[in-house]
């Protein structure tokens, strides 16, 4: 029961401010060894805390210059990448261009060609259409020729009787005595 | 002209000649000789070689006038029986011409439409002897192929002045011109 009495008999002692105020003593003490505990941060901790924030730092920095140059390069990528495909664009045009051309040239060698052909068969279709009316013309004639000589063979066969056949053999034979006299 | 051809030519004139009937079997046969020629049926039969004699025989027995020399039918059987009767224009123009040579001529085969009298004959002989420069002896042969006039053969001479040689002049002109 003694503590207790003790403290109720210092609160008797005190009043106001004197209340919430430690005691000078306590209160120098506290002080020095606040500056004390202070001193001893100042000397130990710090620069400890200063070495991992400047390392945390230097880290970010070069987190940041490694993503800077990341980000440089990729748009130096994308860049290339953009000038391959402009190139790219630039030659597939070139390519249709030439094909198209090319594809023209083709067609109009063709259309030429075809045409030139037709005008060919055209030429030979009228050089055989030709050919054979004039075939069919003279194997008329032929026909018409060996036909009037057949029916003239036979007329003159017919009409040849024995004195014009006797006057044909004296004809023969006055011919070869003629001619064996010169 | 073969050896074959020569020398059965040469047997018909023997046989002929000891029958005393040379110029009648040689006439003969010539004739026939002429009228196988001119039928190419009748050369095709009697070049099969499956004929046999007997029909042989037959075909050319209707040729034989009956009043044929016995010796013309003997040399006819002999021709059969060697497998040489397809040779008989050969053998008988070869047989003419020996016959021809032996009088000192030439056979002239003489071709016309219709038979000419024995005296157009001597003229024609006469005239020909001129131009082949030999004494001739003709052989008139029937052929309505030459239509009108005379076609004579010596050799290798052909002296053609009938109708159809003239028709076919025709013919080649109006070839020719036509072409």
């Amino acid at each position: 029961m003694a503590p207790d009495l003790l403290i109720l008999a210092a609160s008797e002692e005190k009043s106001g401010l004197f209340l919430i105020l430690p005691d000078p003593a306590e209160l120098i003490w506290g002080a020095v060894s606040f500056v004390v505990i202070v001193l001893l941060i100042y000397k130990f901790a710090m620069p400890a805390l200063d070495r991992t924030l400047e390392a945390r730092r230097s880290a970010v920095v070069a987190q940041l210059e490694e993503a800077e140059q990341a980000k440089g390069a990729a748009e130096r990528l994308r860049e290339t990448r953009q000038r391959e495909l402009d190139e790219a664009a630039g030659e597939a045009d070139r390519i249709r261009e030439s094909a198209r051309s090319d594809a023209d040239v083709l067609r109009q060698e063709a259309i030429d060609r075809a045409g030139a052909e037709a005008a060919q068969i055209a030429e030979r279709a009228r050089a055989e259409a030709a050919n054979e009316h004039a075939r069919i013309r003279e194997e008329a004639r032929r026909e018409i020729t060996a036909l009037s000589l057949d029916i003239a063979e036979k007329v003159v066969g017919s009409q040849i009787d024995a004195h014009a056949h006797q006057m044909l053999v004296d004809d023969y034979i006055r011919e070869l005595g003629r001619e064996t006299a010169e | 002209m073969s050896q074959v051809t020569d020398g059965y030519a040469d047997a018909l004139f023997g046989l002929a000649s000891a029958e005393s009937q040379l110029d009648r079997v040689e006439r003969e046969l010539y004739g026939l000789a002429r009228a196988v020629e001119g039928s190419p049926d009748l050369t095709d039969a009697l070049s099969d070689p499956l004929l046999p004699p007997d029909r042989r025989w037959a075909l050319m027995s209707e040729l034989l006038d009956d009043r044929a020399s016995p010796v013309t039918g003997e040399a006819i059987r002999l021709l059969i029986r060697m497998g040489k009767l397809s040779d008989l224009v050969a053998i008988a123009d070869r047989l003419a011409e020996k016959v021809a040579l032996v009088r000192g001529r030439k056979i002239a085969e003489v071709r016309s439409a219709v038979s000419m009298s024995p005296e157009t004959i001597r003229r024609l002989e006469k005239v020909l002897s001129k131009v082949v420069g030999h004494p001739v002896e003709a052989r008139a042969v029937i052929d309505p192929q030459v239509l009108g006039g005379v076609v004579a053969r010596v050799g290798d001479l052909v002296v053609d002045g009938t109708v159809r040689s003239r028709m076919n002049q025709v013919r080649a002109l109006l070839a020719d011109v036509g072409s």
